[in-house]
């Protein structure tokens, strides 16, 4: 999970990035509109943007209404200290998913990223299924068949990626983004030796994880 | 009120009236007119009054002016038929007397104590009356004169006069006076209360627009009706109304000044509550617990410095802010 976080006030961020870093995502942060644009452009692999709307430089609304000009489908969770209906409207209207006023609670915070990001994983509650396969977005935690399968934090990073694109190819230098935040460094070869590892717990009745030689991997149901 | 000399003050107030005040200005003047009215009533009244017995006295003198004739002697003579002389005797309020002298200041007949007109007067024509006042016996009279020229030995014309006393005069003046005067004594108190009722009628206005003001809400800003009241009292209005535009703009301003405020301590409040749950987390580590006190810490010296610029903005401004907040906070 890859969240980029885009907040002036320090110490806000300074909560959200331990929060989210706590529950496993690889978390950015942006302290002005320009740099959250200029990461948007350049980046397309955040699961999740929280956007303060009252940032320097460049307004949150500004952010968001390029991004989605962009084609962009990425879930904006908009923060903002002025809580009128309007702004509400407006903040949606410009193609927020969602929308937190300050202050907020941080376990409110938390059910609302979860929320946001598990449409992406195909669930609809905070499990989700694939089939024997249940993971727990609140707890992160997996288990198959009802079984709890025990997972490193990368292996879970790996597993929820996985998870957000089952069906789907995603190539190692995806995986690398989306298991990691700006300064992190992992080789594409650590990325084969976590694979490697997630198969081996995960890989029961008709879960598999696909290889695709030089195009990446992806989750699979095989029928059956 | 202070003193204004000798002028009848109506009304003891410790706050100036505009009602005593007017009812002093327009009173004052009737009273101090109203004896010059008298005055001027008295005169105009004993003018009235001689003019009809002015009449008769002129028609004496000139019956009697034709009974002067130029005699044998080439001097004046002068004959009064017996009616003519009970006709200048026959009155029963006042005297009447008489005088005739030649054209060399001669006695010719009548009394002689009637004293002749001023010496430097001009004569006037023959047979011209003129009349005057003067003093007779210690009586005052109404004397009506004639010089006539004669064709005689004489170095001044002949000189005819009638005198009456003037008590039917008086009695005519006084009737005059007492018939316009006393009327006026009833009419001024009744113009006093007219003028006290118009007064209290004009003022009404002014208490109708107290109403209308007082029955506003507190809160209600909106501009009076600046059509509804006479037209001395609409520049109070009209500038009743702008204060009241400013007073609406200063409050607004304070409420946007307000609403900016408690907008700008929102984020470190938030800030400050997301530290505090986050150090309430079970399996928060020591270091996590420092690090949240830490920043808990820096937002609430954040949210002070907050609070000491905004009030120092308040009271530079005097309550209201009119630099955007945004631009003068960070």
């Amino acid at each position: 999970m890859r969240i980029l976080i885009a907040e002036d006030d320090q110490v806000l961020a300074d909560g959200l990035l331990r929060s989210l870093r706590n529950a496993g995502a690889a978390v950015d942060h942006v302290a002005s509109g320009s740099e959250a644009d200029a990461a948007l452009m350049t980046n397309n692999e955040f699961d999740l943007l929280i956007l303060d709307l009252g940032l320097p430089k460049l307004h949150g609304l500004e952010v968001l209404k390029r991004l989605r000009a962009r084609g962009s489908t990425l879930p904006v969770l908009i923060l903002t200290a002025a809580d009128s209906v309007e702004e509400r409207v407006k903040g949606l209207d410009y193609g927020a998913d969602d929308y937190m006023a300050k202050p907020f609670s941080l376990q409110e915070l938390e059910a609302r990223v979860r929320a946001l990001t598990r449409r992406g994983m195909g669930g609809a509650t905070s499990q989700i299924k694939h089939g024997p396969l249940v993971y727990d977005q609140a707890g992160r935690v997996a288990t198959i068949d009802g079984k709890m399968v025990e997972l490193s934090a990368r292996e879970l990073g790996l597993l929820e990626v996985l998870l957000q694109r089952a069906g789907r190819l995603v190539s190692k230098d995806q995986l690398v983004e989306r298991l990691c935040e700006w300064g992190e460094e992992v080789s594409n070869n650590a990325i084969e030796v976590y694979i490697h590892r997630l198969r081996k717990k995960i890989e029961k009745g008709p879960i598999r994880i696909a290889t695709v030689r030089g195009l990446g991997y992806c989750l699979e149901k095989i029928p059956g | 009120m202070k003193s204004r000399g000798w002028n009848v003050r109506l009304f003891k107030r410790e706050q100036r009236s505009l009602f005593g005040e007017i009812l002093d200005w327009m009173l004052t003047p009737l009273l101090l007119l109203w004896p010059v009215s008298l005055a001027l009533t008295w005169l105009v009244a004993q003018g009235l009054a001689n003019k009809p017995f002015d009449r008769a006295l002129v028609h004496n003198v000139q019956a009697l002016a034709q009974q002067v004739r130029v005699g044998a002697d080439l001097k004046a003579q002068f004959n009064l038929p017996q009616p003519a002389s009970e006709l200048l005797r026959a009155d029963e309020t006042d005297l009447v007397y008489y005088q005739v002298k030649g054209t060399r200041g001669e006695f010719l007949s009548g009394e002689r104590d009637l004293p002749e007109p001023p010496k430097d007067e001009d004569r006037g024509n023959s047979y011209e009356v003129r009349i005057r006042d003067d003093e007779m016996r210690g009586m005052e009279v109404r004397v009506a004169y004639t010089w006539i020229r004669l064709d005689t030995t004489g170095h001044r014309p002949a000189l005819v006069q009638v005198a009456e006393t003037r008590e039917k005069r008086s009695v005519l003046a006084a009737e005059i006076i007492k018939g316009v005067m006393l009327p006026q004594f009833a009419i001024l108190p009744l113009a006093v209360l007219l003028v006290w009722l118009a007064l209290v009628r004009g003022i009404k206005p002014l208490s109708q627009l107290e109403e209308r003001i007082r029955a506003r809400k507190s809160d209600d800003l909106s501009p009076l009706d600046d059509k509804a009241v006479p037209m001395e009292v609409a520049p109070l209005v009209v500038s009743v109304n702008a204060l009241l535009d400013r007073l609406k703009d200063s409050i607004a301003t304070q409420k946007r000044f307000l609403a900016d405020a408690a907008h700008q301590l929102k984020t470190p409040l938030a800030g400050l509550r997301m530290q505090a749950d986050l150090a309430q987390r079970s399996g928060a580590s020591e270091d996590e617990l420092k690090r949240s006190l830490q920043q808990i810490g820096r937002a609430s010296v954040q949210a002070t410095h907050t609070v000491n610029q905004l009030l120092a903005l308040a009271r530079a401004e005097g309550g209201g802010a009119s630099l955007p907040l945004s631009s003068a906070i960070w």
